[in-house]
């Protein structure tokens, strides 16, 4: 029952994720719809209101990271800057943003190149019924709650001296990233032609140059979205990194989290506009590419 | 073609430049339990164009996959220009390939498509650009090599594929119904545009269809498939003329097919009337299928009889008239179906309704082991 | 009829079967699952099991683990508020992506495109940085307290109502995604057919979308429960000890207490009991007969 629950939330969630990432929304949408939408006014406000519950709370932060006084007293009465310059002066914040870029990095570059090859293992192994359950066992991190992973990653790095090593750190996010790889590349290598792969080693290509210049190109979306799924997995991770932190290795979330639940410094505003901003904007960018991308292949 | 770059990524037997020898010889594949060839041998000749026809499901597809790589046979053996395939993977056969979709790669450029093989081959690039711009203007393409293949028509896209099958001069070339997506018009141009590149390359052509005009069109010899099986092979007009069996006579052309039976005493006879015995007969059978190729057989009225000629009483069911011709389409006593042709200058007067004789020369049909599934009307 | 055979029209339907690849490869295949399996199997699965053996064997306190939950009724209390808030959680996201959703199917390109982006960059942005925002909203003497003063004595920082507040809003992106993209493949027609046979929109909605949709609503559904069973941090930030979730028990237990047995057998009670919620949700939306025509 559990495998056909997994199946089912895997085969939904695969097809939404990269798809939106993508562009598919944008390029899908022709219908003139509106007339339609017209005619369910109740639907129509409850998604004003849902669209406004999740977008404007986030933005306070924004003018609070302006604040003149050191407190979250909303709207400021004061501005300044100086909570930035607090969040790229103290060193408290600066090692661990760059910690936390650091291991996001490594362990989306871990998570992708192992999350891929299995993908294509996945989609290619004749046996599917082990297939199935190999799939399964990936996709485990995201169906079980975080903190019973937590506490067994806690134990065994312990033993193995993990604790508070970048190791440890990279391991783990890259294994709480693999199912986001896994989700997004196969659902694009459910849509790729095999009879390409075919094509090019009739042509004279070998095992691994068909990867390198057919399959990867051709999936490169899904690699990507998987990528960027895992990296910002690692960098928002906090449960899991607060069980196997130590005093001398914290990342960044586990820096503001300590800094909402202590003291009311605004820096912590500061840093979350910084994510903010940031984030909004890489999937712009990811958005605008794959847009581009997609009508040049006109797919 | 003679040039400088036959030696570069071309085929790997200097005999074979123009063209391989392909011999499949007994195979047999099975899938699961299901048999999808039964003991198939084909020879194909250096630079001939073998096409292979048949019905859905016959095993066309198969065979190509064999010869190809993408797949191993059970039994039997695949060989190319003398060497046994078994252990050789599809990138060192040198076999070009045309696959019926084309499977052009849509984020390479035309030009990287056609280059494709020959970067796989290490050949250097200005003799690649020369080869591309060489492809491309043989099959008329030239100035397209920047556009991406979403950018081009179905039978442009078609073309490209052709292009990048032959500009590595493959041996052999395999094309699986690759003219199958085209509509009517532009499937009769890119005929005679295969038939042409044929010629100038001169490689091996093992070309797969379920159209019997375009097999006739474009073939040396075609090979009938039949339930995994080839029932015949041989050129068109052999095929047309003498059918071996009653499936190749039903499925290239149209014909009458009459029921034969022997009596106890010896004598054949066709719906009561005797026939020669025919020669293409087991001696122990007891039926046989006598088949009359339209255009061999006349309508004539019922107190016309000639000496060389069988009749036979038919009802004449419906007259055609097609331009040049006139199709007739009659039936026999036991309600079996049967088609007449005749050409513009000698038609008959008959129309539908009209009971007359449906007449021809023993010497110019075929007898035929089998009885065929009744054509009843 | 003459046995010309019209070869075009026998044709299958769909493309040429492709022929099966060599076993060799397909042996080749599986070894690139290897490292993948490896990392998951060293990171989650052997430490699961760890756990469970701990669970059993470790004595802390010289009690077993199962034995001290059962001697304090303060944890199956916390295990079932955990459950509890994670239900609500899921029903409210339910009820908030439903309309969300299906508007964003009926819409033209541009509103599209803005709901996909509003939904889309919550999605992507740190839930830590949106827990932290409703700090700034909802503690006392905030925007929500001055505009809704009758809602807390002393703001809604720190109670349940808040801790429900940002779950449902961190989590919302979960339900909506899988939802939209069940509802985006139901055929339109299907819709117009249901209005135009006389059926009012909401009833179309109910009769049409609803269960047709259902897979969807699962995944999410699912998706949103098991992360939500799962907190730690925003039930720290948003609630207080009288709300405390089970992801704060085992916190304690762990790194300050170090008694790994008592919280892995925390977690796995929790773990044990939601298989059996989520067992017993599917079975229910099983025999559902709509349900189970869409599934
Ligand atoms: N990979 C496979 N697995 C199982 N059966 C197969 C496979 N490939 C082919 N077959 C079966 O083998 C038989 C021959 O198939 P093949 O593809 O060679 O037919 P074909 O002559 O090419 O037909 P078509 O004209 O439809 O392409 C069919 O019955 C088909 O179902
Ligand atoms: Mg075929």
């Amino acid at each position: 029952m559990k495998g056909r629950v997994t199946g089912e939330v895997t085969g939904t969630v695969t097809g939404t994720v990269p798809a939106a990432q993508t562009g598919g929304v944008t390029a899908t949408a022709k219908a003139k719809g509106t007339g339609t939408v017209a005619r369910h006014p109740f639907a129509v406000v409850a998604a004003v209101v849902v669209a406004l519950l999740l977008v404007v709370p986030t933005l306070v932060v924004v003018p609070i990271s302006f604040t003149g006084k050191a407190s979250f007293v909303f709207p400021p009465d004061s501005w300044s800057l100086r909570w930035y310059g607090n969040l790229f002066s103290d060193s408290r914040w600066t090692s661990a943003l760059r910690r936390s870029l650091w291991i996001a990095l490594l362990s989306s570059v871990l998570a992708t190149t192992v999350g891929t090859a299995a993908s294509v293992g996945l989609t290619r192994w004749r046996r599917r019924r082990w297939a199935a359950a190999a799939r399964a066992l990936l996709l485990v991190p995201v169906f079980v709650p975080a903190i019973v992973l937590a506490i067994g990653i806690y134990t065994v790095f312990g033993s193995l001296g993990l604790l508070g090593t970048v190791t440890g750190f990279v391991l783990a996010h890259a294994s709480l990233g693999v199912p986001f790889v896994v989700i997004s590349v196969t659902a694009v290598l459910q849509s790729f032609d095999v009879q390409l792969e075919r094509a090019a080693e009739s042509l004279g290509a070998g095992r691994w140059a068909v990867f390198r210049q057919i399959t990867l190109p051709l999936i490169l979306p899904g690699v990507l979205a998987g990528a960027l799924f895992a990296f910002v997995a690692s960098f928002d991770e906090i449960l899991v990194s607060l069980f196997i932190k130590s005093p001398f290795l914290e990342t960044f979330p586990i820096r503001v989290y300590q800094s909402v639940d202590n003291d009311t410094d605004p820096t912590v505003a500061a840093a979350s506009t910084l994510v903010l901003v940031v984030t909004t904007l890489v999937i712009l960018v990811a958005v605008r590419i794959s847009t581009l991308r997609t009508r040049r292949l006109g797919t | 073609m003679s040039d400088a770059g036959t030696s570069i990524g071309g085929a790997r037997n200097p005999v074979a430049a123009g063209g391989s020898r392909l011999v499949i010889d007994g195979v047999v594949k099975q899938f699961g339990g299901h048999t999808a060839l039964a003991d198939v041998s084909l020879d194909v000749q250096p630079g001939e164009f073998m096409t292979l026809l048949g019905p859905s499901g016959s095993g066309k597809s198969t065979t190509l996959n064999l010869v190809s790589g993408f797949a191993q046979p059970d039994e039997g053996t695949v060989r190319i220009d003398g060497v046994d395939m078994a252990s050789v993977p599809p990138r060192r056969r040198n076999v070009g390939m045309v696959f019926q979709n084309y499977a052009l790669f849509p984020h390479l450029t035309i030009e990287a498509n056609i280059a494709f093989p020959l970067r796989q081959r290490r050949v250097p690039r200005p003799e690649q650009a020369r080869r591309v711009a060489e492809a491309l203007g043989t099959v008329r393409l030239e100035g397209y090599g920047q556009r991406y293949p979403a950018q081009l028509s179905g039978g442009q896209q078609q073309r490209v594929a052709l292009a990048r099958a032959i500009v590595f001069r493959p041996g052999l070339l395999l094309m699986d119904e690759p003219l199958g997506a085209l509509d009517r018009g532009l499937r009769e141009s890119m005929q005679s545009e295969i038939r042409r590149i044929h010629r100038e390359a001169g490689s091996t052509v093992l070309f797969v269809t379920h159209d019997q005009e375009e097999a006739l069109a474009l073939s040396d010899r075609i090979a009938v498939f039949h339930e995994g099986r080839i029932e015949q092979v041989g050129t068109g007009h052999e095929l047309y003329l003498h059918p071996a069996s009653t499936f190749v006579a039903g499925f290239l052309g149209e014909s009458t097919m009459l029921p034969a039976e022997r009596s106890a005493g010896g004598a054949w006879s066709v719906l009561g009337v005797r026939v020669p015995a025919p020669s293409a007969v087991p001696d122990a059978a007891r039926s046989a299928t006598v088949v009359v190729r339209p255009e061999r057989a006349r309508l004539r009225a019922v107190d016309d009889a000639r000496q060389d000629e069988l009749g036979l009483s038919v009802q004449v069911l419906e007259d055609v008239y097609l331009g040049a011709d006139r199709k007739l389409r009659v039936r026999f006593a036991d309600g079996t179906a049967g088609v007449v042709r005749e050409v513009a200058g000698s038609m008959s007067p008959w129309r539908a309704g009209d009971r007359v004789e449906f007449a021809w020369r023993p010497a110019d049909s075929a007898v035929l082991p089998g009885s065929a599934a009744p054509a009843v009307l | 009829m003459a046995t010309t055979q019209d070869v075009g029209a026998d044709r299958r339907a769909g493309p040429p079967a492709p022929a099966a690849p060599r076993a060799r490869r397909s042996r080749f295949d599986a070894l690139l699952l290897i490292p993948a399996l490896l990392l998951i199997l060293g990171v989650v699965g052997y430490p699961f099991v760890v756990s469970v053996i701990d669970s059993f064997v470790k004595v802390e306190g010289r009690q077993h683990a199962y034995a001290w939950i059962t001697a304090n009724p303060v944890y199956l209390r916390i295990i079932g508020r955990t459950f509890l808030t994670s239900v609500v959680a899921v029903v409210l996201c339910v009820l908030l992506a439903y309309p969300y959703a299906y508007v964003m199917v009926l819409a033209g390109r541009r509103i599209r495109l803005v709901l996909t982006v509003a939904v889309l960059v919550p999605f992507w942005v740190s839930g830590l940085v949106r827990t932290f925002a409703w700090v700034i909203l909802l503690q006392s003497g905030g925007p929500v307290d001055r505009l809704l003063p009758f809602l807390g004595r002393d703001g809604l920082l720190h109670t349940q109502t808040a801790v429900l507040v940002g779950l449902v809003q961190v989590l919302l992106p979960f339900m909506i995604l899988p939802l939209y993209n069940s509802m985006q493949s139901i055929d339109r027609r299907l819709l117009q057919a249901a209005e135009s046979l006389g059926a009012r929109q909401t009833v179309a909605f109910f009769r049409v979308v609803v269960p047709l949709s259902a897979p969807g609503a699962g995944a999410g559904a699912l998706l949103v429960f098991v992360t939500s069973l799962g907190i730690y941090v925003l039930a720290q930030i948003l609630g207080s000890p009288a709300t405390s979730m089970i992801g704060s028990v085992v916190y304690t237990q762990t790194s300050q207490l170090n008694n790994t047995g008592r919280a892995a057998a925390l977690s796995l009670s929790m773990l044990a009991g939601a298989v059996v919620l989520i067992g017993a949700a599917y079975l229910l939306f099983r025999l559902v007969p709509g349900a189970r025509r869409a599934g």
